[in-house]
């Protein structure tokens, strides 16, 4: 089984405050310890964001670089995966990073909706998912609660807003994994396999898996 | 080309089956002895982890590959004002599980 973990929003290695990164680095090695104590290998990932904007995003993108690489231990570094957030980082900002540090990038593509989506999700996925070097890419599935609440996620997943992806990703040809991240949690994945069950290019082979 | 689906922490389908219960610290703080703290700590843990592995088991048999773990396993573990208890000993071979 494929596992991960995300440490909280506020667990971030970009603040000027410097004691703020110590504390997160604290959390990222309780979450590793764990890990490594249920004898899981670097491919049990740890998700995280890039952090804060602090009024000058150029500079806390490169705080963000350095302290990743000069405050995180290398045996850590190897479990975190980047994702974009959404109110501070865009999918581009964060492949940048992704890309320049070595570092396996997930698509968050609700997030993507809040954050930078005139940015073409064609031009950067194939990017995307050649951050995950051998491993399968996993993308972040959420729906949107309303439009009051756009950044909230709903109960469900809505069937459009997985199809739309998929049908930019089917181009690729690139195997991919999905965290559903729904209110209703498992019923949720259990909702959506039900619904793409209509869809004529979906084979569903598992419970929770599909081949298109 | 194939896509699973996973997760997130707790499983809808599975009563009584929290990963993540925890105690304020507030009310941590009102038992009276160091040890009756940690105890209360590791029973949480415990439970915590039981149920995990309840979920490991729950999304074996309905073949998802996919989960992510709760991040709040061992309660208040990296909080500062908490005593000091060397959970990965004490829960090693829980963990290993």
């Amino acid at each position: 089984m494929r596992v991960s973990a995300h440490p909280d929003h506020f667990t971030l290695i970009n603040s000027p405050n410097h004691a703020i990164n110590e504390t997160s680095l604290k959390d990222l090695e309780y979450h590793h310890q764990i890990f490594n104590t249920m004898g899981l290998g670097d491919d049990a990932k740890l998700v995280m964001h890039i952090g804060g904007l602090y009024k000058q995003k150029a500079e806390s993108i490169e705080r963000f670089k350095d302290n990743f690489l000069h405050l995180i231990p290398q045996s850590i570094q190897r479990r975190i995966v980047l994702e974009n957030d959404d109110k501070s980082y865009t999918a581009a900002d964060v492949l940048s990073i992704c890309e320049e540090l070595g570092i396996p990038m997930v698509l968050d593509i609700h997030h993507h909706q809040c954050l930078g989506k005139e940015e073409k999700l064609a031009v950067l996925l194939p990017r995307i998912f050649q951050t995950w070097d051998n491993l399968i890419p996993k993308i972040h599935l959420s729906s949107p609660k309303d439009e009051k609440k756009f950044r909230s996620h709903a109960d469900n997943i809505v069937l459009e807003d997985f199809l739309s992806f998929l049908f930019l990703a089917k181009k690729l040809n690139q195997d991919f994994d999905v965290m559903i991240e729904a209110k209703n949690k498992d019923l949720a994945l259990f909702n959506l396999l039900q619904q793409l069950k209509e869809i004529k290019e979906v084979k569903i082979i598992e419970p929770a898996s599909i081949l298109v | 080309m194939l896509i699973r689906f996973g997760y997130v922490a707790i499983s809808l389908q599975l009563e009584n089956a929290s990963p993540s219960k925890t105690i304020t610290l507030a009310n941590l703080k009102k038992l009276p002895t160091t040890e009756a703290q940690i105890g209360r700590l590791e029973a949480l843990a415990r439970t915590n982890l039981d149920n995990t592995l309840r979920i490991l088991y729950y999304n074996k048999a309905h073949q998802i590959h996919l989960y992510r773990f709760t991040s709040k396993l061992i309660p208040l573990a990296t909080h500062p004002d908490v005593p000091h208890w060397d959970y990965l000993d004490r829960l090693g071979d829980k963990l290993k599980k």
